[in-house]
């Protein structure tokens, strides 16, 4: 995977690297962008920063910001993950995602060890009982197939074509 | 009808009639279903990402992410039609059939249900569950691509079968698929929350199953003891109630103890067969005159 990074580097295109391993990070990447739970908290070249500083800050409770900007919604982030394209190899390093902002954001490892106490949170119930809604709704048709004595290896594929069909419709 | 509801339903009525009227069995026909409504998914979008929804974008977008009394949309629906099917099955016609042909179908046939036409309803059904799902998801994700609901079927096949869905047919309730999406989607989360890997994920939720299920074939086994006449009295006392037409204990969730061997003979084992039976026939609530009308 790193070759392949490399070699589209050496043709000339832009890529972004989402990872939280550094090894690879430090390995292919000439800029680096570290988020934490959704917010910048460091910007720079491989070449001035260090495994050990880009760790720190993304792993510690109260970080110090090592830039900070105003831009607090996702689109602005992403629009300028977009053009630090332009300046060669991004990588970005962090859990809260640009590009799965939608899905439930990573929590960090380390402090969750302790913090089992998240699960009751009505925000967390709000997203678990979302989460499950969409396989339980298959699940129903499916049971009325299962009881009938037969079975429904289709639905993945019904689900993922009505899915096209809603977005074709509007194309 | 809006065509992706429209298309899902074509896609189940396909999947019935190649189970019901040419006889393939069930799994193949989903299965080559499979692989036909992935590609057709492909073919429809030229394999792109879309994340364009038309000039009611914003509303379409609410209809999977949004909330209503602060219950996300999806879990709305969810509630709303495991009302509908959970109330269709345990009180109407259509439920009751449904059990029948999924309990003993040689004998559902020969009591003169519609049998194909059952079938082919079920299968409708489940694919109109699924194109709706599909229609909920790509609105809260923004965007669709092809893998979206990619090996679903399993975690679906699981969250039924841990809700108490009999494989072999007969049995099976609605509101335990839900629960068993549930659980299986408290665990996941439960051990994301408690920072262990992902990677371990799987070997929790699969443990989980055939602990449940094991479970479940142990509570069976116990009333599994029946001897062979008693069976034989038992199937002929259920033939008669089937012709007399009268409100019968039919025994709707026979596939399991039909097909396994059975064991053990003695009067003790014997006794518990018949209190099981009457309180089968206490417990049900439809006459059989509305099966067969």
């Amino acid at each position: 995977m790193l070759n392949l990074v490399r070699r589209l580097r050496d043709q000339g295109i832009a890529v972004v690297l989402i990872s939280h391993r550094m090894p690879d990070v430090f390995a292919v990447a000439d800029r680096i962008i570290v988020l934490r739970r959704g917010t910048k908290v460091a910007d720079k070249a491989i070449s001035a920063t260090s495994p050990e500083e880009v760790t720190g800050p993304h792993h510690r409770r109260d970080h110090h910001r090592l830039t900070s900007d105003g831009w607090t919604t996702r689109r602005r982030r992403l629009e300028r993950a977009i053009e630090a394209r332009s300046h060669g190899l991004v990588a970005r390093a962090g859990s809260a995602g640009v590009l799965g902002a939608r899905r439930r954001p990573a929590r960090r490892r380390r402090s969750l060890s302790f913090a089992t106490d998240a699960f009751a949170t009505p925000q967390n119930l709000f997203n678990v009982t979302r989460n499950f809604a969409f396989v339980a709704i298959v699940a129903i048709g499916m049971t009325a197939v299962i009881i009938s004595g037969g079975i429904d290896l289709s639905v993945g594929s019904i689900l993922c074509l009505s899915a096209m069909v809603t977005g074709g419709r509007a194309a | 009808m809006p065509p992706e509801l429209a298309a899902s339903l074509a896609v189940g009525l396909v999947n019935g009639v190649l189970i019901a009227y040419v006889r393939i069995p069930p799994f193949v026909a989903t299965l080559g279903m499979l692989s036909i409504a992935r590609s057709l998914a492909m073919v429809a979008s030229q394999n792109k990402m879309v994340y364009q929804f038309g000039p009611d974008h914003d509303l379409f977008l609410w209809l999977g992410g949004g909330s209503t009394l602060g219950i996300p949309n999806p879990v709305v629906v969810l509630g709303a039609s495991c009302l509908v099917a959970g109330f269709a099955l345990r009180w109407t016609r259509w439920g009751a059939r449904i059990m029948a042909v999924g309990g003993n179908e040689k004998a559902a046939i020969l009591t003169g249900l519609p049998v194909k036409r059952i079938k082919v309803g079920i299968y409708m059904l489940s694919g109109f569950m699924a194109g709706l799902a599909g229609v909920l998801e790509a609105s809260w994700l923004g965007g669709v691509t092809t893998n979206l609901g990619q090996s679903m079927e399993l975690s679906v096949i699981a969250a039924a079968v841990i809700g108490g869905a009999n494989l072999l047919g007969g049995s099976g309730t609605i509101l335990g698929a839900v629960v068993g999406a549930a659980l299986i989607e408290i665990i996941r989360n439960s051990l994301t929350l408690l920072g262990i890997s992902t990677f371990w994920q799987g070997a929790f939720v699969g443990t989980f199953i055939v602990v449940a299920v094991a479970f479940d074939s142990i509570r069976r086994g116990r009333c599994r003891n029946a001897g062979g006449a008693q069976r034989l009295a038992r199937t002929s006392r259920r033939r008669i109630a089937l012709e007399s037409n009268q409100p019968c204990g039919i025994d709707v969730g026979s596939g399991l103890r039909d097909a396994m061997p059975r064991w053990g003979s003695g009067p003790s084992s014997r006794s518990p067969r018949l209190p099981s039976l009457r309180r089968r026939r206490r417990r049900r609530r439809l006459p059989f005159s509305a099966l067969a009308s």
